[in-house]
């Protein structure tokens, strides 16, 4: 390291004056302990969305080089990227497996969120944006599946919007609003493109920022500690002194750069093994003899199938409220019957159900129940 | 950082080295810095500057000039000054002709192509015209247009010759080079 010459430090000095930084504060920052227990790479499952995040931006930003909203023109657009461009099947398929792979990131945060119980007071509202955060995701999901424009994206769009109509009161507004007219078509193309990449990256932007800011202000959950008072949490060197704590700069930027590198050469492979496809070209005209959404709907698509319009979608706001306001509910459970294996128990079952319905949709219903489910209950 | 500064600020001209010849004999750690770093930049800055060039390279569209190599025939098939005509060729009839063997005068044999392509469909109407070999011109039966060996219009109401095709012949095979088409 040779030292910086006179006109290194004139362009510090430059920098200085006129941007008004307080280093030291960004570098106490950086610093912030963080329990031991972190070391573990399942608590770095926080970081690893932020990870996807960045790459689904950067691939994002490649693929509307070329992509064209439009329903002449969206499907060749995507076939041209996946066919012609230079490594445009890579950016393609990168860009479709992070997706993936962040639906699965966000689902195991929160999870480990919930197992961990990390939830608690003083932590519900921050559990609220990061459901938040999730319903972002999906919308991310749906959105962006319909944009390839190919027989299935076409339906699951079709499929998707027919099913918000059913919403009551506000459904058939839900609809027109997201169709922009009657059926799939110019105008839909257009707001979904709008939506993927403009609206959903500034709610996500937004909800993110809250998230960051109610986790670094309330520090880490402490598992298995006491919870430190706030001016004890402020008093850094003790805190890292106790080697309870490390700092997060280097240590954990460390953990988290090696799954960042993980994540990459993960997604390179699943991008060379099964790279993103396109099928045949939208056609208004005739449903395909089996259309599926995306498997992080399948759970709603078999909820759909199994039970009436109506209770089905009863079922999913009830699922949806006791998800967001869990905090809340799981107080209420604790004062009332004062068993702490419950709320995990809570947890454990709605997981199973959701696994159970997103395999039997995988196997298109040939598994886990037969007939005599739906029968069963619509004979309630 | 801070203690850096400090030092250069008291020694206002500090030549690199200084600091660690006045203390203690030198550690093993610089020598082990210098190859992390090595290591650091030989990895990070040729993956950098891959990464970098196949950014560019995705940014920028693809060529229209992307062409692909059709293969016709062996060269033996067509005879010196003789022609074969390939049907549905790209939904077309295409016409091979081979000169005579020798480079005319004033032509190297380096560079003597002597196998040509054109397109049989007329530039006037879209009829198909035939090869005459014996007067050696394309003729369109339709409005009697004639063109001459290069595809040029000779005779009759063609706006412009007909379509030339690139051919190349390689290792005794003749190959028809096509624009990439999009699937």
């Amino acid at each position: 390291m040779s030292e910086p010459d006179s006109s290194q430090r004139a362009l510090v000095r430059f920098f200085k004056e006129r941007v008004p930084l307080q280093l030291e504060v960004f570098e106490q920052l950086a610093k912030e302990p963080i329990p031991n227990h972190m070391k573990r790479w399942w608590y770095a499952l926080g970081g690893t969305p932020l990870i996807l995040f960045a790459i689904l931006v950067t691939s994002g930003i490649g693929l509307t080089f070329y992509y064209i909203p439009d329903p002449d023109q969206a499907y060749h657009s995507v076939k041209y990227i996946t066919e012609r461009v230079y490594f445009g099947w890579y950016l393609r398929s990168m860009h479709k497996w992070a997706a993936n792979l962040m639906v699965i990131a966000v689902m195991l945060h929160l999870f480990r969120v919930f197992f961990t119980s990390a939830y608690r007071k003083p932590r519900e509202l921050n559990w609220i944006i990061g459901c938040g955060l999730l319903f972002t995701v999906l919308g991310f999901g749906f959105t962006g599946y319909a944009l390839v424009f190919d027989q299935l994206s076409y339906w699951a769009a079709q499929v998707g919007t027919g099913l918000a109509a059913k919403t009551p009161v506000v459904g058939d507004f839900f609809q027109r609003f997201m169709l922009g007219g009657e059926v799939v078509g110019k105008n839909t193309l257009s707001r979904f493109f709008v939506f993927h990449i403009g609206v959903w990256p500034t709610v996500l932007l937004a909800l993110l920022g809250a998230h960051i800011f109610l986790f670094r202000g309330l520090g880490i959950a402490d598992i298995g500690a006491k919870q430190l008072s706030p001016a004890e949490a402020r008093d850094h060197e003790t805190m890292l002194k106790s080697g309870r704590y490390f700092p997060f700069f280097p240590n954990h930027a460390m953990t988290e750069l090696v799954i960042a590198l993980a994540i990459l050469i993960l997604l390179t492979e699943l991008s060379i093994l099964w790279p993103a496809t396109i099928g045949v070209p939208a056609d208004p005209i005739s449903t395909p003899a089996h259309i599926q959404p995306e498997w992080y709907f399948f759970f709603q698509f078999q909820l759909l199938k199994m039970f009436p319009e109506k209770l089905a979608l009863g079922l999913q706001l009830v699922m949806v409220v006791f998800m967001v306001f869990w905090p809340f509910i799981d107080r209420l459970i604790l004062k009332i019957w004062n068993k702490p294996w419950l709320s995990p128990a809570f947890g454990l079952a709605g997981l199973g159900v959701f696994l159970a319905l997103t395999i039997r949709e995988a196997f298109h219903g040939y598994v886990l129940f037969h007939d005599w489910f739906p029968r069963l209950v619509s004979g309630l | 950082m801070n203690d850096e500064s400090k030092t250069q600020a008291s020694s206002p001209n500090p030549s690199p080295g200084d600091t660690a010849a006045g203390s203690s004999p030198p550690p093993a750690a610089p020598r082990r810095d210098f190859l992390a770093s090595v290591l650091v930049a030989g990895t990070a800055v040729p993956a950098a500057l891959g990464g970098a060039a196949m950014g560019l390279r995705y940014v920028l569209p693809p060529s229209k000039k992307a062409q692909a190599d059709l293969l016709m025939c062996r060269a033996e098939e067509v005879a010196p000054g003789e022609s074969r005509i390939f049907e549905n060729v790209l939904g077309n009839r295409i016409c091979l002709l081979r000169d005579s063997a020798v480079a005319p005068p004033g032509e190297s044999t380096a560079t003597y192509r002597p196998f040509k392509a054109f397109s049989l469909r007329c530039s006037h109407l879209g009829c198909f015209a035939h090869w005459e070999g014996g007067v050696r011109k394309f003729v369109c039966p339709c409005h009697n247009a004639v063109f001459n060996e290069d595809g040029e219009v000779v005779a009759g109401p063609p706006p412009v010759g007909l379509t030339r095709i690139a051919v190349e012949v390689r290792d005794g095979l003749v190959y028809m080079r096509i624009p990439y088409v999009r699937a």
